[in-house]
């Protein structure tokens, strides 16, 4: 054991003194810099476009200039509502944390115009609550004080329902009173829970998440039990706990949001922009490129022995040679694991530095028994690194057996690398061909994420039947690369 | 004397080529020992059989009383090596090529490296790496590995090959010492005589895959002299051999024309050189030169074979 150890050391030293390995180091760790410094530019770019929008429309004098000169229909009453914006100094700009200002001013006309419209039609009870709705309204924008403007909605939401109609329209909805019914839903849960009527809030946002997805549920429930869509009610319920999850326990981020084992969301109009996780999240991405410089060291950890003639040197000492074979193929999986940790650290580390580490302690949100459960964020992504490797440790296995074989490291490198790279074409292309047998090919098995999540090039293809190939094929090359160094002999 | 390496019976074949043919031979403690044939005799064969590089087909060899095939790590224990050329790892410095080999043999302490570094006379540039280091270095920080871990017995491969004269004669006195003062048993292989001779105490003649003779270096160069052919160079080769083949103790057969201006003589004495060179001078033949000619392995081969069965071992 302690020999075996001593001949792993003796690996270890060879893999790192080389110069190839060195600059492959330093490309990987490049690749990391690259990825986060280009999710950075483009979190930049996206906020620099959001900003100069705000150009596009003027000041509130260009606006009613405009309205005079063109008298385009209603042109009066919007300029009435354009001064009273100017004179109570409300800004325009949609991005701005006071824009629900502007909406409640809109909400305030509207509301008025409504009251005028109930009175024409002789109901004075309904004029008086709009009337009244519209006053709370003006108070909380002269207030400046959002939590009125929430209660107000309130207001609006309970008249909706109870008139069954909006704006002042009798609605011909099917089904408009439960639509209603969420709505006011939201607007009390964001009364209630005094969540800020801000857009880019992130309660706002996953409240107005969890509020279409209850829309949608209504609408997915309308048609008859037997001819409902199970697979999108389901997805949608689950969305609905996940984020109301989220609002009840003060949980901004969520790294399930990210992608997952299975997919749980994938709606990005939740996600709270570039955060940590969701650059972090996307770093295995970068696997690839680890993946080559593996199958490049394990192509070449026997044959570049045979090569310089140094297998004689080192057979020739007082340890088997099955332990040597044991010590090389072990340092080389070793020492992919050891470069992804180290590439998952170095990305934590970049991603913190660049995107902040305050998102640190965000969970990953499952359900689990039909409840919301939280996990480790840090696990999630190390399992999404792990799916990731399985085609590297595969190919890695694949150029080593070809390697202990041939004794040549172009070969074996080459070999290892073009079929890394193009495998799974091979595969889909095969499955485009209805080529049943392609199924049998490892290529056809190393996705695993998404085999697990039901999608395969295959009809039927299950995780278990995925990895029992795997398992067939690595057996196959373990032996193949045994036989060659273990059996023959060394000319 | 204590055997350290056994080769019994020794058979090995590529593709039913006969590549050995039931080799059988001892190499004692303290003795540097000649593997010598020409090229293609099978002594690269027989040195990777020795160090488990190959399987044999027949035969086993023990050192140390360890069989190779069954008791590899024991055996190998016993073993230092350099076999084919000391190829070691071009991008690690000396030192760290040695540190390879500490790691895989028992009981060698960092100061035994420095020891073995110091002998093979290495210690200025062992932090260089290999792949600046000449062929002469190279081939002591071969040495140094095969001795790191003190063997009974060294195995090289034709060491001296692409060696200069002054790196033969530094190999030759590390060999001699570690076989002479340490105890160990030195297995060299060589097709050149000359080198055996100045080298080894024993030698083993190989040739086609069968061991002619073994036996002690005098002995062979003792047999080897008894016949001796030396080179005349002179001004007139035709009035030398006149005035020669004039004199009655030498067979007119015994003298060969080989150039325009030199002839050889085969004698059986010195005196007889001393002979025809006082008559040479006498008759007043310039002479340029005499000079024994060293015999070739074949030659030598041929007259052990050739001198019958009582002297193949």
């Amino acid at each position: 054991m302690r020999k075996l150890i001593n001949v792993i050391i003796n690996e270890y030293v060879k893999i790192l003194l080389k110069l190839s390995t060195i600059v492959m180091l330093i490309a990987v760790f490049l690749v990391a810099l690259a990825y986060n410094g280009i999710m950075l530019i483009t979190n930049r770019m996206q906020q620099k476009w959001f900003i100069n929008i705000d150009a596009y429309y003027g000041t509130y004098d260009d606006q009613i200039a405009r309205l005079k000169s063109s008298k385009s229909e209603g042109w009066e009453t919007q300029v009435e509502i354009l001064t009273y914006l100017k004179d109570n100094d409300i800004p325009q700009n949609y991005l701005d944390d006071d824009h629900w200002m502007q909406t409640a001013v809109y909400a305030m006309f509207d509301k008025k115009d409504e009251a005028k419209a109930f009175s024409e039609a002789g109901e004075t009870k309904k004029a008086d609550k709009a009337l009244k709705t519209a006053d709370e309204f003006e108070k909380a924008v002269a207030a400046r004080d959002w939590k009125a403007y929430n209660r107000a909605n309130v207001m609006v939401a309970q008249a909706n329902l109870d008139n069954n109609d909006y704006s002042g329209v009798k609605s011909t909805y099917w089904r408009t009173d439960e639509y209603f019914e969420v709505l006011l839903w939201r607007a009390q849960y964001q009364a209630e829970h005094e969540i800020p009527p801000i857009e880019t809030h992130w309660k706002n946002r996953l409240l107005s998440g969890v509020m279409s997805q209850k829309c949608s549920l209504v609408g997915l429930t309308v048609v008859p039990e037997a001819e409902r869509d199970r697979e999108a009610i389901a997805k949608a319920e689950r969305k609905i706990m996940l984020w109301e999850y989220r609002l009840e326990n003060d949980i901004r981020v969520d790294s399930s949001e990210y992608g997952g084992i299975t997919s749980q969301v994938d709606d990005s109009s939740t996600s709270t922009g570039f955060g940590f996780w969701r650059v972090f999240a996307g770093t295995p991405r970068g696997i690839t490129f680890i993946s080559v410089m593996i199958i490049i060291i394990a192509g070449s950890v026997i044959s570049s022995e045979f090569s310089t003639g140094t297998i004689k040197y080192l057979l020739v000492n007082p340890v088997k040679r099955y332990k040597i074979f044991i010590a090389k193929y072990v340092s080389v999986l070793s020492f992919a694991f050891l470069m992804l940790f180290a590439y998952y650290l170095f990305n934590v580390l970049l991603s913190g530095l660049i995107f902040g580490f305050d998102d640190l302690g965000a969970p990953y949100l499952y359900v689990s028994n039909g409840e919301v459960a939280e996990g480790s964020s840090f696990l999630f992504v190390a399992s999404k690194y792990l799916i990731a490797s399985v085609g590297m440790i595969c190919m890695a296995t694949l150029s080593f057996a070809v390697s202990s074989l041939a004794r040549s490291s172009a070969l074996s490198i080459g070999l290892g690398v073009f079929l890394y790279l193009s495998g799974y074409s091979v595969a889909a292309v095969m499955s485009g061909l209805d080529i049943d047998f392609g199924r049998y090919i490892i290529f056809a098995n190393l996705e695993l994420n998404e085999i697990s999540e039901g999608i395969s090039l295959f009809k039927g293809q299950t995780l278990t039947f995925a990895i029992a190939v795997i398992g067939v094929y690595m057996t196959v090359f373990l032996l193949t690369a045994w036989d060659g160094f273990v059996r023959r002999d060394v000319k | 004397m204590e055997t350290v390496l056994k080769i019994e019976n020794l058979t090995k074949k590529f593709n039913k080529r006969v590549i050995l043919d039931n080799i059988s031979l001892d190499a004692y403690a303290g003795e540097v020992f000649g593997f010598l044939g020409p090229n293609g005799a099978g002594k690269t064969t027989t040195i990777k059989i020795i160090t488990g590089l190959l399987d044999a087909d027949g035969g086993k060899v023990e050192i140390n009383g360890f069989d190779v095939g069954k008791r590899f790590e024991k055996a190998m224990e016993n073993i230092g090596a350099i076999v084919e050329n000391p190829e070691l790892y071009g991008y690690m410095s000396g030192l760290r090529n040695l540190r390879q080999f500490k790691r895989l043999r028992n009981g060698v302490t960092e100061e035994r490296l420095m020891e073995t570094v110091r002998f093979v006379g290495l210690e200025n540039r062992i932090k260089d790496k290999v792949k600046r280091y000449s062929l002469g270095m190279k081939q002591r920080l071969g040495v140094a590995q095969a001795i790191l871990h003190r063997p009974r017995l060294l195995v090289l491969d034709e060491p001296t090959n692409g060696l200069d004269p002054a790196g033969i004669k530094e190999l030759r006195d590390i060999l001699k010492k570690l076989a002479h003062e340490d105890g160990a048993a030195v297995f060299v292989s060589s097709h050149l005589l000359s080198e055996m001779e100045m080298m080894c105490d024993r030698v083993g003649i190989i040739s086609q895959g069968c061991l002619i003779a073994v036996k002690p270096i005098k002995e062979l160069m003792a047999q080897a002299a008894g016949d001796m052919v030396y080179r005349f160079t002179v001004r007139s080769v035709e009035k030398a051999l006149k005035i020669i083949a004039s004199m009655e103790e030498i067979p007119s057969e015994s003298i060969r024309e080989s150039g325009e201006r030199h002839f050889d003589v085969c004698v059986e004495s010195e005196e007889t050189i001393a002979q025809i060179t006082a008559k040479l001078a006498g008759a007043g033949i310039g002479i340029t030169g005499v000079a024994p000619l060293e015999k070739s392995l074949e030659d030598i081969f041929m007259e052990i074979t050739g001198k019958g069965g009582n002297q193949i071992a």
